[in-house]
């Protein structure tokens, strides 16, 4: 009887130690060097709740961030208010909450290696003047399409990012490919992109179809004149055809959890075969067909001509930033180790010309996005 | 009739046995009280250090019998002439409330009563002033009584407020006297720990177990812990949250949702316990996490009663962990 008594307990001991091993603990926030570490809350671990969270209105009688005790979600800070004004600027913007001062480029600077590009936090990057993700848009999204998950008390950048899974993608200019920023809004619990060959192929080349290519662009300082140089987004060398997007997150399916249909005045996104030429749709290219330029070419290089029998699909990372650009619609500074992208309006011709495209078939006359547009199979 | 006496002594015998463990304080009148504070020209009041003539005879303050030692006693309950008498200061193993050594590495380890505390000084590192109780002042914090925490908290003097309370039938806890409320705290309910390890929170099957509430009507006041007796409650009387406790930061007097990471807190912890709606009979160490009875986040379940060795009087050590945290929020390990 003892026996079996000591057995039952042993298993309640067991059981209370099932599941969610080192989660936090392995994120970004909960890391134990370089996690959260608020300036007032100097009495908790690096990476402890308390940074994020106020269990009580102050300490030793003082408040700091939110006053008259914790907004949503315990947050010691107002959780979210407008495109300027949100809990996660604390420390990804130009508050003075953190110990660390933290630094955020944008996607063309720390994948394409553009210098240039002037942005170091994310407050900022939403507060472009050419182009933002729009916040309050972000929120109506996810609260129509996923009300299980979010809320009005929700910030919208939980919609991409998960704050207690979220990871390091880059460290000491170390690329992880099995590290992950993202969590899809369809499955705000798990992170996207960290796990290769999954059943969901979270990875670029695992979204490709037979004959459909992922060629990665060139980082900045690649030397397109070789085959092996340095490619987007871990800026090492390596043959062209093995940038493949391997160890590039699927942009394409995470994007596309909310712009697989229109929102507002923004049109849905059809990367399917049936799509945009961007996308799966086959277009073979040609000198009066935009000319592609290295790495789509028969060899990778500038050396050669564009590879017209190869269907390449693109990321969406391959022109677009995240969170917002000084370009319209998002898109890039840098793109394929061109620099110093800067235009307004519709001219989009400085964008896709010496990038990707060298053809320049009506260029005198129009811009490319005229006839180029998602949404139109040319 | 022999065969009916195979079965009536024990009975007897139980019956005897479980009063004596549940009910008053047993021994003799001598071990607590002096009649004329003298025996054979010597004085009798010498609990604690001499005390002179105290309220109800005693032989010494709260601090005398219960710190029996002043702080060097080496038991967490001392026998004082066949009277169990647990001790809240001391160096031995910490009962559930903890231990008031902590206060001598740094005030801000428990509450800084003033007969063990009495360095504290207020706008230090102790935990004066008190917002909402802003009376209780680092000379006058006591154990019981208006400026503590036991007995009737309308009664100014630590020693009348807790008066009877030590002699009271409290084989049922039910809040209605000091001595029948949980602890000797007034108005709130429990499971005292009557075990093998009495007043210790031992493991998940030997603990106390804490009265909690759902949806409670947050009437606490300055000197009531509200409807229904919670332990939250009773921290409410003093830590400034008598209107609306429950929304003033974690929350407490809340289950535990019956969704996402809180489903596998099943294993009752003695790091991070849980309060009961509808309490046990015995100390029980399951868990079930369903948003309604036995899974209640209260104050205790982060927080030392009397001290701890950690900050704010935590249960763990956040300086370099959230382990407590994670004991609810597993999905945080």
């Amino acid at each position: 009887m003892k026996t079996k008594f000591l057995c039952l307990v042993t298993l309640l001991f067991l059981g209370s130690n099932v599941g969610y091993a080192g989660t936090y603990t392995d994120s970004a926030h909960g890391n134990s060097t370089y996690g959260v570490e608020r300036t007032t809350t100097a009495q908790y671990a690096t990476g402890h709740c308390a940074h994020c969270h106020k269990q009580h209105a102050g300490i030793d009688g003082t408040e700091s961030g939110h006053t008259g005790g914790p907004d949503n979600y315990l947050l010691f800070n107002t959780n979210h208010v407008s495109q300027t004004d949100n809990f996660c600027y604390s420390c990804h913007g130009d508050g003075t909450f953190y110990t660390n001062a933290i630094t955020n480029y944008s996607y063309s600077r720390i994948f394409g290696g553009d210098t240039g590009n002037s942005v170091d936090d994310i407050k900022e990057a939403f507060d472009l003047s050419g182009s933002t993700h729009d916040l309050a848009d972000i929120l109506i999204k996810l609260k129509t399409d996923w009300p299980s998950t979010f809320n009005d008390n929700s910030n919208p950048c939980s919609g991409c990012h998960n704050p207690h899974l979220v990871q390091k993608k880059i460290s000491s200019n170390t690329y992880s490919a099995d590290k992950s920023a993202l969590s899809r809004p369809c499955n705000h619990d798990e992170l996207w992109g960290d796990t290769d060959g999954s059943v969901d192929k979270e990875r670029m080349d695992e979204y490709l179809g037979a004959s459909e290519y992922y060629r990665a662009p060139f980082y900045v300082r690649a030397n397109s004149a070789l085959q092996i140089t340095t490619h987007e987004p871990d800026r090492i060398s390596r043959l062209y055809s093995e940038a493949n997007g391997f160890n590039l997150t699927n942009f394409v399916a995470f994007c596309l959890d909310c712009h697989s249909s229109s929102i507002g005045t923004v049109k849905a996104i059809d990367w399917s075969i049936n799509g945009d030429v961007h996308g799966k749709a086959f277009k073979s290219g040609g000198t009066d067909n935009g000319n592609r330029m290295a790495p789509y070419t028969a060899d990778g290089t500038n050396g050669t001509l564009e590879d017209t029998n190869k269907n390449f699909v693109l990321s969406c990372m391959d022109c677009h930033e995240p969170h917002g650009s000084s370009n319209p619609k998002l898109l890039r500074t840098e793109v394929n180790k061109k620099t110093d992208i800067s235009f307004s309006g519709g001219q989009f011709n400085n964008f896709c010309n010496g990038s990707c495209h060298s053809s320049t078939h009506n260029e005198s006359t129009t811009s490319c996005a005229e006839c180029h547009y998602h949404g139109n199979n040319l | 009739m022999k065969r009916s006496l195979i079965y009536i002594v024990p009975i007897i015998f139980s019956i005897v046995f479980c009063s004596q463990v549940k009910a008053a304080i047993s021994g003799n009148c001598v071990n607590c009280h002096t009649i004329h504070n003298s025996q054979d020209g010597s004085d009798m009041a010498t609990y604690g250090g001499t005390s002179g003539e105290n309220p109800c005879l005693t032989r010494g303050g709260c601090v005398g019998c219960h710190a029996y030692g002043a702080g060097s006693g080496t038991y967490n309950v001392e026998n004082i002439g066949g009277s169990e008498v647990p001790q809240v200061w001391h160096t031995g193993t910490d009962l559930a409330a903890g231990n008031f050594k902590y206060l001598a590495d740094a005030d801000n380890r428990g509450h800084n009563v003033f007969a063990i505390n009495q360095e504290g000084d207020e706008g230090g590192g102790s935990m004066f002033p008190l917002p909402g109780c802003e009376d209780i002042t680092a000379t006058n914090f006591s154990c019981a009584g208006k400026y503590g925490c036991h007995g009737d908290r309308n009664v100014t003097d630590e020693t009348v407020a807790m008066k009877g309370a030590h002699h009271a039938d409290d084989s049922t806890i039910d809040g209605r006297t000091t001595g029948t409320s949980y602890r000797f705290l007034k108005g709130v309910l429990g499971l005292e720990n009557n075990g093998d390890n009495p007043w210790q929170n031992k493991n998940p099957i030997d603990h106390n177990e804490y009265q909690g509430l759902i949806a409670p009507p947050n009437d606490a006041s300055a000197t009531s812990p509200g409807t229904g007796g919670s332990i939250s409650g009773f921290c409410a009387e003093c830590h400034d949250y008598h209107d609306d406790w429950t929304e003033s930061g974690h929350p407490t007097d809340h289950s535990l949702p019956n969704d996402d990471e809180y489903t596998s807190y099943t294993t009752y912890s003695i790091i991070a316990p849980v309060a009961r709606v509808i309490l046990p009979e015995t100390p029980s160490g399951t868990v079930a996490p369903t948003g309604t009875n036995d899974d209640i986040v209260m104050c205790l379940s982060c927080h030392g009663a009397h001290a701890t060795n950690h900050y704010k009087l935590m249960r763990w050590d956040n300086l370099n962990n959230w382990s407590g945290c994670s004991v609810c929020h597993k999905s945080k390990q």
